[in-house]
Formats: C-alpha cells, structure tokens, sequence
C-alpha cells in the first residue's frame, strides 16, 4: 500500500511555469487518472514525482517521502515513461539488466514477461517491436519488483482496441489488489471506464480533483426534440422554465433537461412527436471545458479545489 | 556490484561493441599478418627477434582506437534511447550511476585488450614457433601488452567522457573519429617540427608512442631520435588526458538533466 501526494507543486523552467501550486492524491485500491492536454504538465509533474526533476516549490512524496529518499525506490514505484528502450537489445535482456540492478531473479523475469502477456517475444530486438509490444514490456520493467504504487506516463498510447481493453482490465486488477494506480492521458474517454478519481490540469494549473461519478454528474442531462409542432413545443418549454437551444433542423431544437420531464410535459399538451433522443452533451464536453485554452485564471487560496478524491465536488474555477 | 553487473549487461547485450570488437581484432590481425608477410620476404634469415615479436604486437595499435567508439556510443545511447531514467529510478544516487558505467567500461576496455591481444598472439605465436620453434620475448614484449591494456582502458575512458561531455551520439562519434584520424595531426605537424617528443604532448599521439616507441627506436639507428618523453612520462600524459576529460564528463553528467 502507498499513497502519493503531491503538495503544492510548481516547477518553473526559466520564465515558464510549467506547473503551479499543484496538489492532489492517489489512494490505494484506486485507479486515478491524470487528465490534462499535451503541454498541461503531466510529464512533468510525473518527473517531479519521480525525481526525475526538482520542484521549484512544494513536493510529490510517496508515503510521506521523496522519491530519491525511499530505501528500495524500485521496489516501491513501478514507472513507465515514454522510450525507455534500446531498440537493438531483447526484451528478455532489458528486464535482466532492470533485474540485476535492483537484485531481483530469473522468476520475477519470467513472471513480469507472462504478466504483460509478451512471453513469446521475450528473445526479440524491442527495435521490431508495435509501439503496443513497447508499452507491454514497459508495464512488464514496471512491474518487474510487484510495486505496490504504478505510474504510467500515457500507456494506452499506441495501442490497439485489444490492447487498450487488456490493460484496463489489469489496472482494474492491480487496483482491486489494493494497488495505487496513477496513469496520465491526454483523452478522457481513454480512462473513464476504469478510473476511480480523476485529476485535470491545464496549463499547469488544477481544473478539478474529485472522483470520476462526481465528475460524472457534472454532467448536464440534454435531450434532442424533434417535431412538425417546433413553434408551440419550444414556446411551451420556455413558459415552463426549461432552457431551449436551437437544433441543427427548423423542426428540432435541444433542451437542458431529461427526456421524461420534456416528453410528458409535451405529451400533456398534444404535442406529436418525431424524436426524443439524448443529447450529445457527455463527460469528454466537461472535460473539453475545464481543459478549454482560455488563460488560466490564478486561483486564490479560497478556490484552491481540495486536495484528494474523496474531498469534495469538482472545482470549476470560473473562466473569463 | 549489481549495478555494475547491469553496466556490463547493458554493454555486452546490445551489437555495436561486440561488431566494434570484431572489427578490431580483424584490423589488429591483418596488421600482424602484414607485417609478418614483409618479414618473410625481406627477410631469408631464418632467425627471429624478441623486437621482431614486440613489433608484431604492437601491431594492435591500429585497432585500438576502435575501443573509444565503445565508450562514446556506450554514454550517449542512455540518452538518444531515452534509457537513462530507468537508471535513475533504480538509483536516485547519480554518482553511484556513473562510478558503475566508469567502472564497466574500463572492465570493458580491459576485455576488449585482452581479445585483441588474445587474437594477435595466436596469429604470430603460431608463426614464431613454425619459423623457428619458439617465440623470443623480452621485457618490452611484455611492456607492450601491458601497454596495450592500457591505451585500450584509455581510449575507452575518452570515449565514455566524450560522449558524457557531448550527449549527442552521432556529434561524439564524429568528434572522436575527425580528431583521432585527422585533426590531431593539424596538432602534431607543427609541434613535431618544433621536437618530435612534443607531439607525445597530444593523446593520440601519447597513446601510439606508448606502443611503438620501441619499435620505432629500433628501426631508427639515429642517436638521440625519440618520439616521447619515455614511458612513464608518457603514461603521464595518457593519464592526464584521460582523467581530465572524464572529470568533465561526470561534471556534465552529474549537472544535466536526467532524460
């Protein structure tokens, strides 16, 4: 069991803050997935927490301490990044030398090999490697120690549908295991299945910390009407306090609410309908709009969203 | 020790160094072939010396060079293949990172020496006991093996803090291969001018007289000809060239960023 924290991190590079004031946590048992557009600082956070990079202020610890301050750093954090390989060496051989330096044996090798399902290449050059094999023998290196915390920088990049249903049905199983699982992605709709919490920044700033069903019910219900009585069915809506958009047709129109309050509203009054379909309005649009290329407003102490997943709704800081 | 261990994994599991030895003891054995060919033509006498033999060993002059590519692309491939942050994440501790990978590639070195001798002495031992049923030897035949281990840690010590100084593969092989086959001699011609021995001053130059000095004196009978300062003073000079530039090599290291 190990949680990470990370603390009020920002990292300047030069005049560039590339993360600021950045805090959040990843529990135990839990999938978190960090959110955030190419250039949001994800990497570079996960540097930091890695101790790949210093912080400029505040600190990423694991279980109360820095990565380079853990006794068996590779015994607790399994890390995989983006490269990582030298294409001309076996996929067997990159574990060894991993395995020889932190002193483990020929059975966590083979275990590792058998975990990521990749056995069979295991006396292959990485350099004729998918860009899916690559990311299966980096989550085998990653859990070549059993660590009880993972961090995975992208790792449903590359691969395909059948890969990206493997590994979520194993991050789902190390988590369940009680592991820590934190994994970066640019695309939520990658991670909403089988994240538990949900972390977003944007331009290295926090957009929200909370779990994926708070997130989820950010998420405004939006049905899609459609009928040769446009005219009436809208102003009769309106009269009743429903917010009405126009539709992509003179005969239909989109309405914020939920299909059974507007069909029977409609119903009641006689109203024939062609169609009443749910809106396309999903969590990738929340996403899309906390992540959205607006300057990031400095958060004030007060807004600063809470810490942790379990600490609250989601933090919207309110966007010129 | 293990992580010296993953070092000389990391060295010996990929194929440069391995074709890059090859290639070596093929040069160094075709240079001793050569010579032994010029040997038996020019020379009926059925005889032969203990300088005769120290000249075919140090024969392997022309393949030591190679070593320092091994170093040079052993540094930097860490960073082009973005490896190097697995070596931190197993040992947040840098120094303890680059006292291994020192460590190993002068293992290497020794290695790679020691093959390259192996090599040449099966080549010119099988000759020496044909022509003449034994092999004479003197004690700078046994100068020039161990000078060959030498000038082969050295070279390979260059190349590691090169490409550690450089970080770019192809920018520290490049270097390394334009200064050792070329540019040093822009060096040594106006030096050699001034006094032949001040060309011993260049590291390249340092590391062939180390080897053939004696070879040379031999075939020069001119008093007072000498292309160096002698052997310890030249050991010296390697020395200094060598643990200079690693110096700035782990400096560099220890302040870049980690990829």
């Amino acid at each position: 069991m190990a949680t990470l924290s990370v603390e009020g991190l920002t990292k300047r590079f030069g005049a560039v803050e590339a993360v600021s004031n950045l805090s959040f946590t990843a529990e135990p048992g839990r999938v978190t997935a960090f959110l955030g557009p190419n250039g949001s600082g994800k990497t570079t956070t996960l540097r930091v927490v890695l101790g790949l990079a210093e912080p400029t202020e505040g600190a990423a610890l694991i279980d109360g301490q820095r990565y380079q301050d853990l006794e068996r750093p590779f015994h607790t954090v399994g890390a995989l990044l983006d490269g990582g390989f030298h294409p001309g060496r076996r996929a067997r051989d990159h574990l060894r030398i991993l395995a020889t330096a932190v002193g483990v044996g020929d059975d966590r090798i083979d275990a590792a090999l058998a975990f990521s399902e990749i056995s069979y290449a295991a006396k292959r050059r990485v350099g004729g490697f998918s860009t899916g094999m690559k990311q299966r023998l980096g989550l085998a290196a990653a859990m070549l120690t059993d660590p009880p915390l993972l961090i995975l920088d992208e790792p449903l990049n590359g691969l395909d549908p059948e890969g990206i249903q493997w590994l979520r049905r194993t991050l789902r199983s190390l988590a369940d295991d009680g592991r820590t699982v934190l994994l970066s992605s640019h695309v939520l709709a990658e991670t909403e299945q089988i994240a538990d919490d949900v972390v977003i920044i944007s331009q290295g700033h926090l957009r929200a910390d909370a779990s994926m069903a708070e997130l989820a019910r950010q998420v405004t219900a939006e049905v899609r009407v459609r009928t040769p009585e446009a005219g009436r069915a809208r102003a009769l809506l309106v009269d009743n306090g429903f917010a009405v958009t126009p539709g992509d047709t003179a005969d239909a129109f989109i309405v914020d609410s939920t299909g059974v309050e507007v069909g029977e509203l409609l119903s009641a009054a006689g109203i024939v309908l062609h169609e009443l379909s749910p809106g396309e309005r999903r969590l990738e649009s929340v996403y899309f709009q906390l992540v959205s290329d607006l300057p990031a407003p400095p958060l004030p102490a007060a807004a600063t969203p809470p810490a942790g997943p379990n600490a609250g709704p989601v933090t919207e800081p309110e966007l010129p | 020790m293990r992580l010296l261990r993953a070092e000389l994994l990391k060295l010996w599991t990929v194929r440069t160094p391995r074709v890059l030895l090859a290639i070596a003891a093929l040069v160094a054995v075709i240079a001793a072939a050569t010579q032994i060919g010029i040997i038996e033509y020019r020379d009926g006498d059925p005889t032969l010396s203990a300088g005769q033999v120290a000249g075919l060993l140090a024969g392997a002059a022309a393949a030591i060079p190679l070593a320092t590519f091994i170093g040079a692309v052993g540094s930097t491939s860490g960073i082009r293949h973005r490896t190097e942050y697995l070596d931190h994440l197993i040992t947040p501790t840098r120094w303890q990172q680059v006292g291994a990978r020192v460590g190993a590639y002068l293992l290497g070195g020794l290695l790679f020496a020691g093959v390259l001798l192996a090599a040449l002495l099966v080549v010119i031992l099988t000759w020496a006991l044909i022509r003449v049923g034994n092999v004479p030897w003197s004690s700078t035949t046994t100068r020039i093996l161990l000078g060959v281990a030498l000038a082969t840690s050295a070279y390979t010590a260059i190349g590691l803090a090169v490409g550690a100084i450089f970080r770019n593969q192809i920018l520290a092989v490049g270097l390394l291969g334009g200064w050792i086959f070329a540019i040093e001699a822009f060096f040594v011609i106006p030096l050699a001018l001034i006094d032949l021995r001040l060309t011993s001053l260049m590291p390249v130059q340092a590391i062939q007289a180390l080897l053939i000095d004696d070879a040379l004196n031999d075939l020069v009978d001119e008093p007072g000809f000498a292309i160096s300062y002698g052997v310890w003073p030249t050991v010296g000079i390697i020395a200094v060239w060598t643990i200079g530039l690693s110096a700035i090599g782990i400096w560099r290291t220890l302040s870049s960023d980690i990829e």
